[in-house]
Formats: structure tokens, C-alpha cells, sequence
């Protein structure tokens, strides 16, 4: 409440909140029903009222300096409770939307992918990557023919392993990179506009870390929002599913293919590609896999059957959805149908899915994606601040004593 | 009465009072139609006026007064408006009125103590019971008994019942359970539409916890419990053990201003509030209330009665709606929840007891007009003011000195109809 | 005149078994005298009322009596053409609080047959007040209210003259380029309804409208004003400082009375400045009208007392009024440099312990905050409008109007408080604490609005102009407004036929102006309707009767023309009161206030309640039981009375209640006959007094409590204690408080000898 602050409202910034999906902030009259309907929201000073006032006064700054829109997880109980309609829900999701776009590095890809109209492009980019790997450095669309004894399917005389590795490696290394330094833009911002915050006692960095997956890894937080269990459950198994994806991947690339390569030069098929089976972990990927599908096609079917409590589904909502599962999809397609022996097929959705793999490395840093990177960021922001998130067990007021008033009864 | 000038006033509420009895003092006939047993409708139900702290029966004990001598105004009580024909200037109205099951002179006996079946209250919003054969209350005009006849069937096999029946016959008094309701026709120049409000349903706020928790009560039912001829005889106590509340919890815009309940401001609520405050602190000069709201609404000359209660070191005011409201199942307190919003903190206050500001929903959002071309906002309030003319709360939400204002409008249009006739 | 009465005693009710029915009759026949009277059960059926309709006709009664229930009901049922009818209480103030068949009931029972007989033998007959009265009414301000009332009232086919001090017609509401008028959809600010409403006006062939003028002056009463009207011009103001002046000397002077110092006599305000209206050597017209409607309206509220607001200081600091006739003359831009505006802070709340009450408690504030945002926002597509206020005031559906508002991206709301406004190179500074940002703000703005409060325009403008002797003006009611109980009584002033209406009585919206002027005009109408029968008005509508003066007894004390709430006094060259009944509301307050008891009603006056009183029996001392009489005001605390008996309360049966039309009625020679007579100990009771009292003839139960300061001298004269006197205040719904408050003080006459002058 302290210093005085001059205010000058950023209608733009408004503008590009509605854009993104707050259309009704506007509706809001500051009763404070959200920040009480919410049950994750600290007690001192909650979200999402706060934010609701900062964004229709348009004060960019104060908005896009608040990790609490990160803690969220849109349960859009305040949405549904809210007398005027405004939808806080829907505020808090565009400002996250806004704050990847406006930490994001390098900054025209965070435009590139929030822009509806940009859609093409964006989806453009891979795909021509993708092809270029096939046409250029390969034979293009032409299918190896299957060989007598062996099997059916030889991705690797489709596109060559080594440049998969190579090439893969290099994007997903661009994704990371990137997204670390938006994140380090985002952790500057949240620094430079709670300065009263910033400059107290500051926990370090990786000890907030630690508590914040721990927080995270379990989903403790978003299983407060009881509202929607099923919510909770679903991202929990693509969260884990996307995880066993990784790993799998991980182990299969650095620690079977590469030492591969380097021993024995780029020829010949790496053990990983001797069939199913032939490296246990890969059960692994393919259990993570569905787990990952199962969770996605809950949320998906949430987003339709039940949109009060999903929430409004925006552009960038969809962009990203269509990205992850599509890999995961196609992954999955690709799979089945090598064991189905459509030989061409298969060739055909292996490339979709690399293209959709590429994207979602690409974007990591852009897309909705990057909730995975800024949520943890804005969290352990939080804790290394200090800032109160738990509940009081009882009630903060106790009431005075009773005395036995007769009072004029009678 | 065809022939004569006349209006026809449908509803028995102060804004129905005063449209009546301001026509009839300036010379028109007026007949005045009431659904309940008895006149006052819900200022009868009042303990004080805001903002003078005043009890309305000093003003109905006066419009009674101005009825019984005024030759020019005819009361009908338990009786509705069936239909209503005709245009500006000329219309013909059906009434039914119900009948009273009980004949006897004047409310003259306390024989009715005896009576051997009991219903729920409802000049008490059912906080208690009442005898099935009642004088609604002491100032009830007319001053008649009425029977409740379902009641007092349903208690013909107990034996107790013949024998009340020939105690009242003793005193004077007739029961009479197999009346039936009578209608008639009656043509009149104008109407004045003033059917007035009902206290919004709170078991529709579920989070607020009317009717799950003992201690959340009502705006209306505070009032009942302030009021001397009231369930407690003027004792504000707790609905779950009878103790003397020490803090209560008024929870503003329970329902108004809600997109899911009541859209509009009913406009009285925080006076009537910051009035039940007094209430509690005339009680108990220990108590604390804290009233929680999104904007006070004391406008014009109320802004006196505001700053007065707000001076009270024991009356807080905080900005910020309560949202959740539970109970304590050991000790029965109520614990809300709301935000503190000037100080940005969330609030988990224990309190002996809420009460719930509901808001007023107009009786002709639920029961229209029995007449052609009558039209509504969006809300349900009274628009069409052509022959048909709202009073009162059947226009906007408004306090009663309003209300009387504006029912002595509608006798002026009224009398308009009635002019070279 | 000599009556010939009949007496009707109910034996039902339980009457009959509680009470000795003989011994009554027999108290009615052998003691009142009253040959003819009968006692049977519940008088109320059709055919036992043929009885007494018999009785009226062939024994030429010219009075009934009937002992039963309380007359708070079968007022309609025992109402007989031209008899005179009595009742007395037997049961809710006999046998439904006392035990039935004591020695002490039956007592109580027969001394209010006596008070009811003797009551009904003092009926004097005389006829009701009547002379030639005049039914047109005089509309004082064109504005919406003032226009609304004259058309309205025609509208019903009465003359109506409508005065409005400017050229035209419209007031504030002709001056507005756009407004809000509480009809659907209520999303939208609609044109100004004054130009249709100046049409209807002029084409009403019954209203005549004098603009450019004022009222000169007002002389006469109900029925019978005598209205100059005058061109406006310099005139007004000599006129207006004359007045002030004498203003302020009464008030002062009110003052110190009310603390009880003595007012020298240079420091009493004396005559009113008269206002002549024998010589009017100017051009005027002269009209006669039943009565009176204020619809003067409102002026803004100077502001200049803010500073830390800047107001006077910076002439970018304006008020809302300026604003909207700066919309209405074509465009908003900056006073100071004539620039387009870009940014306007609309201020509605403001450090202040408001001082002056009107000031932002003015019900359409922040309606009228919000309209000018928009007219901003619609003349500047990138204008930004700032709104502080402490709450958000959109009652009823105007809620609608707020919610469309907000969804305007330029528009900027926030409760706060203002702590200043600065002038720095951005502009304007506004500097707002508590708000809902959660700090401290500023904001730079090219224009600051400042919601004014809206004061009434009378007292301070001349507007009435009165020649009455109680002064020019209407009085205030604590609040400052002109109306006196406003809830229950919302149109009557303290001059009867004068009704305020609109913003003149307080701060409204279109829609309640409108409202309230229909109804200012209903009471108009009644007034007028009534007088010409020569009948009281609200709240003794169709009271006949009326003060008359036996004027050669006079002493030209003066008090009752000053006591008298309504100013229905004047006064004669000789120091004599000049009553002007029809300005009368039948209180009987001066009746009170007459130390010589020669102010009488026909129906109501010092020597029938004198009777009364002596008519109680008064037991020997030793008997042991003492008599109270108990003073009692009929409005409120007397039905409490009954609400004690229907609730069966049993309370001390020494007390006699004899109801009085207002406490302000109790004349001290009636306490005197009291005590003189033996009896132990009188009480008054009326109604609360105070800011908020409930009095409904304004003061009434005030002027008795100070009268009752004044009796110790006649109690010392009669050598008895203070304390056989007691004055209370109790409200309908404290029944419940009755018995102890009776019993009390019962107890308190205990502690005393009996009253020596016991059966003197």
C-alpha cells in the first residue's frame, strides 16, 4: 500500500489481453468473490481481483510482473462464481499467454506463434525443415523397398539416423536454450517490478527450485483444485507421460545411439534400431505414450463437453494441443501401423511426426509449452521471495469472549 | 359501484395503503384488494423504520385510522384479482376472496389458545408457530381472526377439536371450515398495481449457507427477531441456542447486483443493514457488527443515518463480498470468507451469526398482471403506466418514505382516469 | 347544548361475566342521569345496530354511547348520520388487563362510563368552518419537477399558475444535453425530456405560466392565498438580506431559549420584515389560489471549501455542473487554454467530514460521473476518464447503466480517496489513496470534474415569501429539509396547503422528481378538495371541527401564536391572535398553550376534559386506593394501551386514560383540577421527540414535556410533591412497557401521604 505510484493506463495492453482470450474483463466490479472462491490463492493479497483491476486499467507492467498468474491452474471456479461474468479464469490465462510472448527470446517466434494469422507460418517452418532434411540430404519420398528375412519397415534408409540425431539434437538444444534465456528475462521482470518484494530476504535460487518441483512433480498445488479432479488427473498422466517420453528418448539417443556413432562411425544400424524389444526401455516410451494420449484426450474432451469449467479454449490454447498431440499421435500412428505392415503409410506418418516433433522442440519456448518452464519459474520466484502461499488451518479472528447479556427480552 | 368514479388498488402494502387512502381523501371511491388476512403486508413485519429508528405500526396505527373513518374506501383482505378487462377509464375486474373460516367480533377472544393445530408462522417467516385459528397480529387490521382450514381439518380426529369448536361457540366465535372462496365482478376507472416484493430466496445462494447453517438468517428475519411482538419477543438471539450474539456478520448483496440471482440493486438492503446494526447494539451493548459490502449505498438524505452508524466504534465496515459461508459443527458459530480488499487479505472470520442482506424480487416477476397489455423490464418490474399503474416496489426497489411518494403519484394517475367520466 | 344521549353496554366480549352489568347500568341511569340505556351482547350485529337506530329515531337521541370494545374498532360499523357517537373501552382497557369481577374492575369500568357520559354532554354543536375557497394551485419553479406537478395537476382539470423565475421554462433539465430517466433500457442516456414536457405544459389549456417572475408574496391560507407575482429584478435582493437577517436573530434566538437563558429583548428577533403588499407601486398580477407546490429546485454546491481540490485555484478544476453546460454549449475542452480534453478525473469522494451535508451525498453523483464519462468518451475515441468515488451509487436498475459503463476500455474505475489535486507540467495531478490497486495512485489528467452536492433553493432565495407572523419562510427539519416527518408524512411542510416537491425537498434523479411532484400534486388537490368542506387535512383528514376564541378573555401572550407548529396564527394591530383555520391541523396544540383557556374545538375542549377528570371517583384515603389520570397522546401511545390489553397484560387498575388529540395538547389547568381533586398522581405520555421524533404535529409531545418544566409552581401552591408527576415518551410497539411503567410509578405515589385534597 506504501509508495505512491503514477498510473498511466496502457489501453493497447488491454486491448491485447481481450485479444488473447479476457474479453469480459472489463465486466469486473471488484467484489472480491474470485479471490475467495479460489482455493489455491494465498491469503495475503490473492489473485485474481488484484489482477482483474491491474488489467482493466491496462498496467502492463504490474501485470506482467506478477508470477501469481502462474500459480492459477485455472480451475475457473471464480469464473463460474462471478456475479458480473468477467471471467477471471480467462484474464489470468491470457496474461500467462502474454507473459511467454513477452519474455520470450528471440521475440518475434513468441509473435510467430501467438498470432492466429501467423498459423501457416508457424506450422510452415518445420514442415519445410523436415522436407528439406528428406529432399536434400536424402532421397525424398521414395520408400526403401522392404527387404526378404528382414523387417518391413528401414527408417533409416528413409531419412538417415545420424541426421535425425543431428538434427533433432540441435533444435531441441535451440528450444531449451531459448526458453532458458526468456526465463531469465521473465525472472529479471518479476524482480524489477516487485522491488519491495525483491529487495527483502531472498532464498536461493535452487533451494526454491527443489521446493518448487517438489511442489510440482506430485501436482500438490493443482490437486487443491478440487473443482475438476478429473483435470488434475489427466494432466498428471500427460505431464508424466511426457516425461517417460523423454527419458526413453533421452536413454535411447545419448546413451545407445550416439556412443554407437562414435564408435563405430555413421554407417550401419544402431542396436536401438534392431525392432522392439530390442532395448527394454523402449516398453517404457511406449507406456508413457499412453498415459500422455489418455491424459490429452480427457483435456480435449473437456475442453467440449464441459467449457464453463474448462474455460474459454483460445488460439493458443489450440495451437499447442494440435502440436503436442499430434507427435504424440502420430508417434503412436507410426508405431501401429510399422506393425501393421503399411509399409508406405508408415513412412508417411514417421515424417508427420517428425515434423510435429520439430515443432514442439522449436516452440518449446513460445508455445503454450512453455507454462512447463515459467510456472516452475514463477514459483520458485514466489518462494524465494517468501511469498506466502499455504492456508491458515483455522480461522484468522477469534471472537471476544461471550458475555451473558440479558438484554430487554420480554 | 358502477357508475361512480372509482379505483381499484390491488395490494394491501404501504405503497397500496397510501394509493388508496390518498385517492379516497381526495374524493374518489376506492376499493382496496389484499391476498393476506390482513393490511401492512411487509412493513407490517418491520421492527423500525430507517432512517428516523421509528416503528412502522405508528404510521399503519394512523392509515388504519384514516381507513376505519374514510366511508369512500372498501378493504377486501384474503382476496385476489382474478381478471382485469377493459381499457384505460373503464375496466372490469374479478375478485376472489377467500374465506376466513372463522366468524367472531373482533378478534375477541383468547379462546383460540386452545386451538388444537399449529402451522408455521409466516408473519414470522416461519421462525415459529402459530395457532391454526390466530389474530395475525396484535394491530392487524381488520382486526379478525383467521383459520387456517387445512390445518384445522387435518386435527378434526383429535378429540380436543370439538371440544375448542364448542369453547369458541361459547365466546362467540364461529368456525366455519367448509366456507367457500366467493367472486365477484366490479367495474372501475382505474388501477393501481401495487403488489409490491418478496425477500429474495436465499436457499438459492448455496454457498452462503441459508438452511444449512443454524445462525444464517435473513434481512426480513432479523427484523422479526428485533420486533417485540416477534419470535423471541424482541431478543436477538441465536436460532441454534437461544444465547445473546455478541458479533454478527451482515453479508451485503446476498443475491443483488448477481448475474446468477438478481442483476438489479434492490437499493435498501445497506440502510437496512447498517439499521439492524443499531438493532443489535440497542440489544446488546457488548455486541460487534461488521458489515461486509461491495459499495454502501446510502444515498440523498440517508448519507445522516450512515455517518451516524458508522461513528459507532463497534460497527466495522469492510469492503469485500463474503463469498462462502460455513459452520463450526461443535459450537455452531458461522465462519465467512471474503477478502479485506483495501488491505488485500483474505478474511476467515468466525462470527455467532450471519445475517444475509437478500435483495428484493418483485411479485410481478413471478405473478403478472391477469390484464392485456401490461409490460415489464427485463427484471420483472412494472413499465406500462397507461390505466394500469405501478406503486411502490412494482416500479424499482425503493425505501418506504419512497414508496409512499410514489403510491400518492399513482392516485394522482389514478384520478386522471377517473376525470370526465 | 343539552344532549339526549343513549347508552349501549356489549355484554359479550366477556364483558358480561367479567364485570357487574347492573351496578353499571345502574351508575349510567341513577348518576349520569341517562334514562335510556341497555345492555345486551355484541352491539356490532346487524340487528342490535336496528336497535339503536330505532332508539335514534323514535327517542330523538342526538347521542350514542357505546360500552364495548376499544374504538380502534367498529369505527365503520357504529357510524351514525348526525348522532354524536362516544365509545368507551371496557375491553381491551378494562377486563382484558384487569381480573374479572374485582371490586378495583369494577371501578376502573364505571369512571370510564362517567368520563365517557360527561364527554359526550360537553359535545358542542357548532357548524364546520366554511367559506368561498378557491381550488387552483400555484406552481412555484418550471423545472422538471415544477412542470411535472402544474401538468399533471391539470391533467386531473384543475387551473394551475406556474411561476418560474427564468425566461423559459425547463430548469436544470432543459440545460442537459443528455440524461438518465430511470425508464428501460436503462442501459442508455437519453435527450432531455424538458423540451416535450414545456410543450405539454403550454398546450395545457388550464395551466398559466408567468416566466421571468417570482412570488412577491404569499398571504391568506388554504383555499383562500392571495398570491402577487412580480417581475424578477433587483428587487429580490433587499427583500432576500431583510429576511437573512431575521433569520438569523430567531435562530440565534431559538437557541438560547432552548438552553433556557432568558432572550433579552434586543436580541429577540421580533415581526418577520414585513412585506407590503398594500402599496405596490410596480408592475405585478395578482392571483388567488387553494394552494401551494414548491418545485424551486436545486443549486450546486460551492466546493471552493476543498482546497487540497484545487477548486478556484486551477481553472481546470470544474464542477460537474460546468461540465455538462460546457457539453451542452458543443465541445469539452480545458478552460484554462481552450485545448481539446484527453483525460478527465471525475472526484466524488474527498477527505472530508462533510461539513455540509449535501455535499457528495447527492443521490445521482456518481449516475452523473458516469454520464460524462461518456459524453468524453463518445466526443474522444482515445479519452481516458478516471472515476473516485468512496461507493458506487447506481441503485435500483441504474445497476444496468454502471455495468454498461464499465465495459467502455476507456474508462477507468476505482474506489478511493481523493487526498489532492496538483498542477504540475503532465497536467493536473490526482493524488487518490485506499484504492483498489492496492496503492497509493496519481494520475495526470488535461481535467478535473467535481461532484457537487445539490442544495435546496428556498429559505436562502426569498422563494415563498409568507406574510404570516411565524415568518416568510417554511421551516427546516434538522436535516436541513423542508418536509416535515418525512417518512410517514413525506409532502406535508409546516404550512399547511405548501408542498414541497423535486430537489427542493431533496436530492433526486429525473424519475424521482417526477414521481414526487405527481404526488406533491395529489396532496395539493386534497388540500384544496378538503378545505372547500371545511376539513382538516393529513393526518386528521375530514376532522370538522376547528379552533375557535373566545378573544375578549385574551391576554396577547402570544404564546399560542408562536407554539403553534403550523403558523395558523397571525396577529391583529391589537396584539390579538388572528387565527386562519383552514391553515389549522386540528392539534390542539395552542389549545394547550392558552394560559386562559379560551381556545376551544367543538368536539375537544379544556372544560370537557376538565369534566372528565372530575367526573373520576376518588375514593376516600383510607380506602387505600389511589387514582392516577394519565394524560395520554391518541396518535401512538395510547393504541399501545390497547396492544397491552389484546396481549392481556394486567397493569395497576388505579389509572384513568383519557386520550388528547397531540401531548402538545395538555393544558397545565387540567393537571391543577387533577390534583385538586384528590387525585394522587398524573402522567403524560406521548410520543418521541428529538431530531428524529415521531410527533405527528411536529413537536407536540416536546412543547408538553417543557410546559411540565413550568408546573412546580402550581404544585407548590397546592403544597404537594414533584413527583406526583411523571412524563414519558413510549411508542406503539413498547407495550410491552406499559404495565412496568404504570405500576412504577403506582409504586413511586406509594411512598407518599394520599393527596390531601381528597374528596374536597
Amino acid at each position: 500500500m506504501a509508495n505512491q505510484v503514477v498510473v498511466e493506463p496502457d489501453l493497447q495492453f488491454t486491448q491485447d489481453l481481450i485479444a488473447a482470450g479476457a474479453g469480459d474483463l472489463k465486466k469486473c466490479f471488484q467484489c472480491a468473490t474470485c479471490s475467495v472462491a479460489c482455493r489455491i490463492a494465498p491469503d495475503n493479497n490473492p489473485y485474481p481481483r488484484k489482477e482483474m483491476i491491474w488489467a482493466q486499467w491496462g498496467l502492463k507492467d504490474r501485470l506482467m510482473g506478477d508470477p501469481d498468474v502462474w500459480l492459477c491452474h485455472q480451475c475457473n471456479d471464480c469464473s463460474t462464481q462471478c456475479p458480473r461474468g468477467a471471467y477471471p479464469g480467462e484474464v489470468l490465462k491470457a496474461a500467462r499467454k502474454m507473459h511467454i510472448q513477452e519474455s520470450a527470446w528471440p521475440s518475434f517466434l513468441g509473435k510467430l506463434v501467438g498470432e492466429p494469422a501467423l498459423f501457416v507460418l508457424a506450422i510452415g517452418i518445420p514442415v519445410v525443415l523436415v522436407l528439406l532434411l528428406l529432399f536434400g540430404l536424402n532421397n525424398g519420398l521414395r520408400f526403401p523397398a522392404p527387404k526378404p528375412g528382414e523387417y518391413l519397415v528401414h527408417y533409416g534408409e528413409f531419412i538417415k539416423y545420424l541426421h535425425i540425431q543431428i538434427f533433432f539434437t540441435a533444435a531441441l538444444a535451440f528450444g531449451v536454450i531459448s526458453l532458458l534465456i526468456s526465463l531469465k528475462n521473465y525472472w529479471n521482470k518479476l524482480d524489477a517490478a516487485n522491488p519491495a518484494l525483491a529487495g527483502g530476504p531472498r532464498k536461493g535460487f535452487v533451494p526454491s527450485l527443489i521446493e518448487t518441483l517438489a511442489d510440482i512433480l506430485p501436482h500438490t498445488t493443482f490437486k487443491d483444485c478440487e473443482a475438476n479432479n478429473i483435470r488434475y488427473s489427466a494432466h498428471l498422466l500427460t505431464f508424466w507421460g511426457m516425461i517417460g517420453l523423454a527419458i526413453t528418448t533421452a536413454i535411447v539417443a545419448g546413451i545407445v545411439d550416439i556412443p554407437h556413432y562414435i564408435l563405430r562411425g555413421p554407417e550401419g544400424i544402431p542396436p536401438s534400431r534392431s525392432g522392439p524389444g530390442a532395448i527394454p526401455i523402449k516398453l517404457l516410451g511406449n507406456v508413457s505414450a499412453v498415459a500422455f494420449l489418455i491424459g490429452m484426450v480427457i483435456m480435449i474432451v473437456r475442453r467440449f463437453t464441459n467449457p464453463e469449467q474448462a474455460g474459454k479454449s483460445a488460439y493458443f490454447d489450440w495451437f499447442f494441443l494440435f502440436v503436442i498431440f499430434g507427435a504424440g499421435v502420430t508417434g503412436m500412428a507410426t508405431e501401429l501401423v510399422r506393425f501393421g505392415g503399411a509399409i508406405s503409410g508408415a513412412y508417411v506418418l514417421y515424417m508427420i511426426h517428425l515434423m510435429f516433433v520439430l515443432s514442439l522442440f522449436l516452440y518449446l519456448p513460445f508455445s503454450k509449452f512453455a507454462h512447463i518452464g515459467y510456472r516452475t519459474v514463477a514459483i520458485a520466484w514466489g518462494k524465494s521471495v517468501g511469498r506466502n502461499m499455504t492456508l491458515p488451518a483455522k480461522p484468522n479472528y477469534v471472537p471476544a469472549p461471550k458475555a451473558d447479556t440479558a438484554g430487554e427480552a420480554g | 359501484m358502477a357508475g361512480e368514479k372509482t379505483i381499484l388498488v390491488v395490494g394491501g402494502g404501504i405503497a397500496g395503503i397510501t394509493a388508496a387512502l390518498e385517492a379516497a381523501e381526495a374524493g374518489s371511491k376506492v376499493i382496496l384488494v389484499e391476498k393476506l388476512p390482513y393490511l401492512g403486508g411487509r412493513v407490517a413485519r418491520l421492527h423500525k423504520y430507517f432512517p428516523k429508528l421509528c416503528p412502522p405500526t405508528c404510521g399503519l396505527e394512523i392509515n388504519f385510522k384514516r381507513i376505519r373513518n374514510n366511508p369512500d374506501l372498501t378493504v377486501y383482505t384474503l382476496a385476489e384479482v382474478e381478471t382485469i378487462t377493459g381499457g384505460p377509464g373503464a375496466y372490469t375486474a374479478t375478485i376472489k376472496v377467500n374465506p376466513r373460516h372463522v366468524l367472531d367480533h373482533a378478534a375477541t377472544s383468547k379462546c383460540v389458545e386452545d386451538c388444537p393445530a399449529e402451522i408455521p408462522n409466516d408473519f414470522n417467516y416461519n421462525m415459529d408457530k402459530c395457532k391454526a385459528v390466530r389474530l395475525p397480529y396484535e394491530m392487524a387490521y381488520p382486526m379478525a381472526l383467521v383459520a387456517d382450514a387445512q390445518a384445522l381439518g387435518k386435527a378434526k380426529a383429535n378429540p380436543a377439536f370439538s371440544a375448542f369448536v364448542e369453547a369458541c361457540a361459547g365466546k362467540g366465535i364461529t368456525i366455519d371450515l367448509e366456507a367457500k372462496p366467493e367472486s365477484f365482478q366490479v367495474t372501475v376507472n382505474s388501477v393501481v398495481w401495487a403488489t409490491g416484493w418478496k425477500p429474495y430466496d436465499a436457499t438459492k445462494l448455496e454457498t452462503l449457507g441459508f438452511g444449512k447453517c443454524a445462525n444464517v438468517i435473513t434481512n426480513v428475519m432479523m427484523e422479526r427477531l428485533a420486533a417485540s411482538n416477534g419470535p423471541t419477543c424482541g431478543a436477538i438471539v441465536r436460532p441454534s441456542d437461544g444465547k445473546p450474539v455478541n458479533n454478527v456478520a451482515f453479508v451485503q448483496c446476498a443475491g443483488s447486483r448477481d448475474r446468477n440471482h438478481l442483476p438489479y440493486c434492490s437499493s435498501i438492503c445497506c440502510l437496512a443493514s447498517l439499521k439492524h446494526a443499531t438493532y443489535l447494539r440497542d440489544y446488546n451493548p457488548d455486541a460487534q457488527a461488521t458489515i461486509f459490502y461491495i459499495d454502501l449505498r446510502a444515498y440523498g438524505r440517508f448519507e445522516f443515518f450512515f455517518d451516524k452508524v458508522k461513528a459507532d466504534d463497534r460497527v466495522s465496515l469492510v469492503k469485500g463480498k463474503i463469498v462462502n459461508i460455513t459452520e463450526d459443527p461443535t459450537t455452531k458459530d458461522v465462519i465467512v470468507e471474503g477478502e479485506d480488499i483495501l488491505t488485500g487479505s483474505r478474511i476467515r472470520s468466525t462470527f455467532d451469526m450471519a445475517v444475509l442482506a437478500t435483495g428484493m424480487e418483485p411479485t410481478t416477476r413471478t405473478e403478472q398482471v391477469p390484464a392485456q397489455g401490461v409490460s415489464y423490464d427485463e427484471f420483472g418490474f412494472l413499465v406500462s403506466d397507461n390505466g394500469i399503474h405501478p406503486a411502490g416496489v412494482s416500479r424499482r426497489p425503493m425505501d418506504v418514505g419512497t414508496c409512499m411518494q410514489d403510491a400518492t403519484g399513482a392516485a394522482l394517475k389514478a384520478l386522471q382516469d377517473t376525470v370526465g367520466r | 347544548m343539552d344532549h339526549k344521549l343513549g347508552v349501549y353496554i356489549d355484554t359479550g366480549h366477556g364483558i358480561g361475566q367479567a364485570l357487574d352489568v347492573e351496578a353499571l347500568m345502574t351508575v349510567v341511569k341513577k348518576e349520569m342521569k341517562v334514562p335510556l340505556c341497555r345492555a345486551d351482547s355484541y352491539w356490532d350485529e346487524p340487528e342490535k345496530l336496528a336497535i339503536i337506530r330505532n332508539d335514534i329515531k323514535n327517542e330523538e337521541l342526538t347521542a350514542v354511547v357505546i360500552a364495548g370494545p376499544s374504538s380502534r374498532v367498529y369505527q365503520d360499523v357504529f357510524r351514525f348520520e348526525g348522532i354524536i357517537t362516544e365509545r368507551v373501552n371496557l375491553r381491551e382497557q378494562v377486563i382484558w388487563c384487569q381480573p374479572a369481577n374485582h371490586e378495583d374492575t369494577q371501578m376502573l369500568a364505571e369512571d370510564y362510563l362517567r368520563m365517557g357520559i360527561t364527554k359526550t354532554k360537553k359535545y358542542e354543536d357548532r357548524a364546520p368552518f366554511m367559506e368561498e375557497t378557491d381550488k387552483s394551485i400555484l406552481v412555484i419553479g418550471g423545472g422538471i419537477s415544477g412542470m411535472t406537478a402544474a401538468f399533471e395537476a391539470s391533467k386531473a382539470g384543475y387551473q394551475i399558475y406556474l411561476v418560474e423565475k427564468a425566461p423559459e421554462l425547463g430548469g436544470w433539465t432543459g440545460k442537459f444535453s443528455k440524461v438518465f430517466t430511470g425508464k428501460p433500457p436503462y442501459d442508455q442516456i437519453v435527450d432531455s425530456p424538458a423540451k416535450e414536457k414545456i410543450a405539454a405544459v403550454n398546450g395545457a389549456a388550464n395551466i398559466k405560466v408567468f416566466t421571468g417572475s417570482r412570488v412577491y408574496a404569499i398571504s391568506g391560507a388554504p383555499g383562500m392565498f392571495d398570491v402577487i407575482i412580480r417581475p424578477e429584478g433587483e428587487w429580490t435582493t433587499p427583500m432576500n438580506e431583510a429576511q437573512q437577517h431575521w433569520l438569523g436573530k430567531k435562530l440565534a434566538q431559538n437557541a438560547m431559549e432552548a438552553q433556557g437563558i432568558d432572550v433579552k429583548e434586543e436580541d429577540r428577533a421580533g415581526q418577520p420584515p414585513k412585506i407590503d403588499t398594500e402599496t405596490l407601486d410596480f408592475p405585478y398580477e395578482k392571483i388567488r389560489v387553494g394552494s401551494v407546490i414548491i418545485a424551486a429546485g436545486w443549486k450546486a454546491e460551492d466546493p471552493g471549501k476543498y482546497e487540497n481540490l484545487g477548486y478556484g485555484k486551477y481553472p481546470d478544476v470544474i464542477t460537474n455542473v460546468q461540465l455538462e453546460e460546457m457539453v451542452a454549449a458543443g465541445k469539452i475542452a480545458r478552460p484554462s487554454d481552450g485545448k481539446p480534453v484527453n483525460s478527465v478525473a471525475f472526484i466524488d469522494a474527498v477527505q472530508s467530514d462533510s461539513a455540509n451535508p449535501f455535499l457528495y451525498s447527492s443521490t445521482v453523483a456518481c449516475m452523473v460521473a458516469l454520464k460524462q464519462a461518456q459524453y468524453l468518451r463518445k466526443s474522444n475515441a482515445q479519452g481516458k476518464a478516471y472515476l473516485f468515488y468512496e461507493n458506487m451509487r447506481t441503485p435500483g436498475q441504474y445497476e444496468k447503466y454502471y455495468q454498461t459503463l464499465q465495459d467502455d476500455p476507456g474508462i477507468f474505475l476505482s474506489k478511493g480517496t481523493v487526498k489532492g489535486v496538483s498542477n504540475g507540467s503532465a497536467g493536473l495531478g490526482v493524488e487518490v489513496k485506499d484504492t483498489l490497486l492496492g496503492e497509493e495512485i496519481k494520475v495526470n489528467v488535461d481535467l478535473v470534474v467535481l461532484s457537487t452536492g445539490m442544495v435546496p433553493v428556498l429559505n436562502d432565495e426569498s422563494v415563498v415569501n409568507l406574510t404570516y407572523r411565524q415568518g416568510p419562510f417554511l421551516p427546516q427539519n434538522p436535516y436541513g429539509q423542508y418536509d416535515s416527518h418525512f417518512i410517514c408524512f413525506p409532502y406535508e411542510t409546516q404550512r399547511t396547503g405548501i408542498f414541497a416537491a423535486g430537489c427542493a425537498r431533496q436530492p433526486q434523479d429525473i424519475q424521482g422528481c417526477e414521481l414526487d411532484a405527481t404526488g406533491a400534486a395529489l396532496k395539493a388537490i386534497q388540500c384544496v378538495e378538503l378545505v372547500a368542506q371545511g376539513k382538516a387535512v393529513h393526518p386528521r383528514a375530514g376532522d370538522q371541527s376547528y379552533p375557535e376564541l373566545f378573544i375578549t378573555r385574551c391576554t396577547q401572550c402570544k404564546r399560542c401564536t408562536e407554539e403553534c407548529p403550523f403558523g395558523m396564527y397571525d396577529e391583529k394591530p391589537d396584539g390579538t391572535p388572528l387565527p386562519n383555520p383552514t391553515r389549522c391541523r386540528r392539534c390542539a396544540i395552542c389549545m394547550g398553550s392558552c394560559p386562559e383557556r379560551i381556545i376551544s374545538f367543538r368536539d375537544h375542549h379544556v372544560d370537557m376534559i376538565g369534566s372528565m377528570v372530575k367526573s373520576v371517583n376518588v375514593p376516600d384515603a383510607e380506602d387505600e386506593k389511589p387514582r392516577v389520570i394519565v394524560f395520554i397522546c391518541e396518535n401512538d401511545a395510547f393504541p399501545s394501551i390497547d396492544m397491552a390489553g389484546i396481549n392481556r397484560m394486567q397493569y395497576s387498575p388505579f389509572v384513568r386514560f383519557i386520550p388528547l388529540r397531540c401531548l402538545g395538547n395538555i393544558n397545565m389547568v387540567w393537571i391543577a383540577d387533577s390534583l385538586s381533586k384528590g387525585i394522587d398522581g398524573v402522567m403524560l405520555i406521548g410520543c418521541k421527540y428529538g431530531d428524529d421524533y415521531q410527533c405527528h404535529f411536529v413537536k407536540g409531545s416536546e412543547l408538553a414535556t417543557y410546559r411540565m418544566s413550568k408546573i412546580s409552581e402550581t404544585l407548590q401552591r397546592l403544597a404537594l410533591e414533584p413527583e406526583r408527576i411523571e412524563v414519558h415518551q413510549l411508542t406503539l410497539n413498547e407495550y410491552h412497557k406499559v404495565p412496568e411503567l404504570i405500576n412504577k410509578f403506582i409504586e413511586t405515589l406509594s411512598g407518599f401521604e394520599p393527596n390531601p385534597y381528597k374528596g374536597w
